[in-house]
């Protein structure tokens, strides 16, 4: 039997490369790819979990994450267009309003 | 932004190997074997009666969530040339 | 009895008075007047009747407790010392507020007045019948915050505002001594209880007494000389009293409280302030009695603060100035009354608050004169009045009654005589008493020259402002009846009430300690003390009778010729160049010596070096802080680059150190 810890480990490996791609890359869109990769990295979590405590609880959890990735995914489209309105790029390392 | 790549680089290591050492170094008190329904792998219909009966009211609120956020990414995406 | 169960009642009608004029009294006829009057003449009511009771049976002490917690309580007593402070307390206090509402007529703020008066009275009344040490305090301090309050009533006015300050830090010195007596008293109960006991609040004062030998055993070694534990605490006390009383060398605040309206001078020199420490000295007499140390500290600044403020008072020109320093020097007869315990015993208390009461009545027959006059002239200055006795025909009688109550008037060996007579005289003859049996003649030849000085002063005071002809242009008409009734009732009073209650008033407040706490033995009290009693009762020369009586009207006779009849022409003698004049009107420099010398010249002059060294080192500091800010912001701004993902970057590696950091803590510990 596959051991808890290898799920857990392809878990944090896939948030790990989500991570580094939220680090790196300039593209919005791109951003939000890596993103939903970090999501889907603890939703492996919970299936994970859910498994191996012999409850179905994890799995609806992660159901539920799914669909509010969703929603994530769909604001945080928005928010980029709107940008992409008003700056006429959505290139991240520019958008620096933020800055002092 | 290149010049972000390798410290990027360190702190997703440095994440990982974090979350590696906690994951590989915990006792995980799991069950000892799979559950065996062989028969019948799926478990939808378990899913199913859990999220109609125990999670009822987290689903009608992720719907509500859900609508909202339509609501809201259309608007912002639709801008205001459009009126 | 029933109307002992309103006991309590005393101090908080007034003290709801308070409240009810301070919210409500603008919207009232004359600033609310009319509540603490009512409330006040209640509380008079309630003390007079219980104390007609304690009269019939001086045993029957009204005592009432509720537990505060642990060790505390709060509680009345009304034993006969007491019973005589509240009647004096909540009479003078009344007439004080009725006269008021005609004196007051025109302030803008007279329900503010109203307000705080009561609140002064009912902190008064309840430090009268407290039944415990602390609980006395504490009603201590609020009749300090009220003279604070009331000093400065006028407090637009830069010297009423410094006044007001000067009041209230002066009496702090004097609490500060007070409430450290409290700590030791209670530190050492505590010791000999050996803990809280169940059931007993250790601060009463029949509790505290009955520890009085022990705490007299308990001894401390200051600079190398064994003081017994109960001279520490009763010379604490009396620093208390010092502050509160106006004694020397805390008496500085007195003749500057004059800033306030004069009803509230005689509010604090007749009724509710200024008695509060003789009280407190005659309340805890018997820890007195038991260390003689402190009585003798007691007779002798009493003795002193007669005299001193009696020579600072005859050169004055301000009619309330001089009323303040005859207040401070009759104070300190009180004072010396009580130290006489050494050599008369319980005798000491009665003799003390004879003295106390009828001066209440006269002082403040005094001031409420000097209000009147004050109130229709308009000027404080002696010098600029004169003749005022056509105008103020009424006023002017009055007046002279009282200056023949405090000069002490009267036919010893009958009881023909003001009230001022019988008291003052008892307290002369016993300091006879103690020089003869202890070789302290000191207090004796103080009080004695203290009565000629007084009998001048007042009677400057009547001669300039009442006879002669007007020395300026001033107006004036006899004060409205409200102001003039409650006059003729305390003049009243000073002329007879001594001559009335002579032998009753005394025997009677001996019940206090001879009947009322069980646990107190004036005798080997006595002789904890280590000094016999002797008894007074007419055996002194009769010379020693008649001197008080020959130096007042020796004094008489000084102000007739002087001020009268201008036999010597005091220009000469009265001028700034005159050396002895000088350092009385400057009042031994005792205000440059205080303000200038200490304030300004030491305390300032360390301040400033202090200020600057000060200035040197913190300016530094916030400076050298302010520039590492600045710099660390100017560097630390660079972080901020408006990229979101350099902060996902930053948090991220925050989170992993930090969980490595947790567990290298959770690895060590």
């Amino acid at each position: 039997m596959i051991p808890l810890s290898f799920y857990l480990g392809l878990s944090a490996l896939l948030f790990s490369i989500g991570l580094f791609g939220v680090m790196t890359h300039k593209s919005g869109i791109r951003l939000i790819m890596c993103i939903e990769l970090m999501l889907n990295s603890a939703n492996l979590n919970l299936v994970a979990f859910s498994s191996y405590t012999d409850t179905l609880n994890g799995q609806v959890f992660a159901l539920f994450s799914i669909a509010l990735a969703a929603a994530e995914a769909a604001i945080g489209f928005a928010i980029f267009m709107a940008i992409y309105r008003m700056h006429d790029k959505i290139n991240l390392d520019e958008l620096n309003l933020l800055r002092w | 932004m290149q010049s972000n790549r390798p410290a990027a680089l360190v702190v997703a290591v440095l994440f990982l190997a974090v979350v590696g050492l906690g994951v590989f170094g915990t006792a995980w008190n799991t069950v000892s074997e799979l559950p065996g329904n062989l028969e019948d792998p799926s478990n939808i219909e378990g899913l199913g009666m859990l999220i109609f009966t125990q999670y009822v009211v987290p689903f009608e609120v992720l719907s509500i969530v859900l609508l909202a956020t339509l609501i809201g990414a259309i608007y912002m995406a639709k801008g205001e040339e459009s009126e | 009895m029933a109307l002992e169960n309103l006991a309590f009642l005393i101090p908080v009608l007034p003290a709801l008075a308070f409240v009810i004029t301070f919210f409500f009294g603008k919207n009232m006829k004359s600033g609310g007047a009319i509540v603490p009057i009512l409330a006040i003449a209640a509380s008079f009511v309630i003390s007079l009747m219980i104390t007609l009771g304690l009269l019939a049976n001086p045993e029957e002490v009204v005592t009432q407790s509720v537990s505060w917690f642990a060790m505390l309580n709060l509680g009345v007593l009304i034993d006969p010392l007491a019973a005589v402070m509240l009647c004096m307390v909540t009479f003078v206090s009344l007439l004080i507020h009725i006269y008021a509402v005609g004196y007051m007529s025109h302030d803008p703020a007279k329900s503010r007045y109203f307000a705080e008066t009561a609140l002064f009275t009912a902190a008064m009344l309840s430090l009268i019948l407290s039944d415990n040490i602390l609980q006395l305090f504490v009603s201590w301090e609020l009749v300090g915050l009220c003279s604070y309050l009331l000093i400065g009533f006028w407090f637009t006015k830069p010297s009423a505002a410094a006044a007001a300050k000067k009041a209230f830090l002066t009496t702090r010195i004097g609490d500060v001594m007070f409430l450290t007596g409290i700590i030791v008293l209670t530190s050492d109960l505590l010791k000999i209880a050996g803990g809280i006991p169940e059931g007993v609040y250790l601060l009463r004062f029949n509790e505290i007494f009955s520890y009085i030998p022990e705490l007299s055993a308990m001894q401390a070694n200051i600079f190398g000389t064994e003081v017994s534990h109960l001279t520490i605490i009763t010379l604490l006390f009396f620093g208390g009293a010092v502050g509160k009383s106006g004694q020397f060398p805390l008496h500085v605040w007195l003749p500057d409280a004059m800033e306030g309206p004069t009803t509230v001078s005689a509010l604090i020199h007749a009724a509710t302030m200024v008695t509060a420490g003789v009280y407190l000295v005659a309340r805890t007499f018997p820890m007195f009695l038991a260390a003689p140390d402190s009585l003798m500290v007691v007779a002798y600044v009493g003795g002193f603060t007669a005299l001193f403020a009696a020579t600072m008072g005859i050169v004055m020109n301000d009619i309330k100035r001089v009323l303040a320093f005859s207040t401070i020097s009759q104070l300190g007869y009180m004072m010396l009354g009580l130290g006489l315990g050494a050599t008369i015993g319980m005798e000491a208390v009665g003799v003390s608050l004879f003295h106390l009461v009828n001066h209440a009545f006269f002082k403040a027959l005094l001031f409420l004169c000097a209000g009147s006059v004050i109130h229709a002239v308009g000027t404080h200055d002696m010098r600029e009045l004169g003749g005022v006795a056509k105008v103020m025909p009424i006023t002017a009688v009055t007046m002279t009654a009282a200056a023949l109550a405090l000069s002490g008037m009267g036919i010893p060996g009958t009881s023909i005589g003001t009230s001022g007579f019988f008291s003052k005289d008892a307290i002369i003859e016993n300091a006879y008493l103690l020089g003869e049996h202890s070789g302290n003649w000191l207090p004796y030849v103080f009080s004695i020259l203290a009565a000629l000085l007084t009998s001048v002063y007042i009677f400057r005071l009547i001669f300039m402002t009442f006879t002669g002809k007007p020395r300026s242009n001033y107006g004036g008409h006899e004060s409205p009846s409200s102001m003039t009734i409650p006059l003729a009732i305390l003049a009243g009073f000073a002329l007879v009430f001594g001559g009335l209650t002579q032998t009753g008033f005394m025997s009677f407040l001996e019940e206090t300690f001879s009947n009322n706490f069980v646990n107190v033995d004036i005798g080997s009290l006595a002789a904890l003390g280590g000094y016999e009693l002797v008894h007074a009762t007419g055996h002194e020369p009769l010379f020693i009778l008649w001197l008080p009586l020959i130096v007042a009207l020796a004094g008489l006779g000084i102000s007739f010729v002087l001020y009268y009849m201008r036999a010597v022409d005091l220009g000469g003698i009265a001028s700034e160049k005159n050396p002895i004049y000088k350092l009385l009107y400057r009042r031994y420099y005792q205000h440059e010596l205080f303000t200038e010398f200490f304030s300004i010249g030491i305390v300032y002059g360390v301040i400033a070096f202090l200020a600057q060294v000060v200035d040197v080192i913190i300016d530094s500091i916030v400076e050298s802080i302010s520039i590492v800010t600045v710099a660390a912001g100017e560097a630390l701004k660079r972080v901020q680059t408006g990229v979101v993902q350099t902060y996902a970057t930053v948090m991220i590696a925050g989170v992993s150190l930090l969980i490595i950091l947790v567990k290298l803590i959770m690895e060590v510990l």
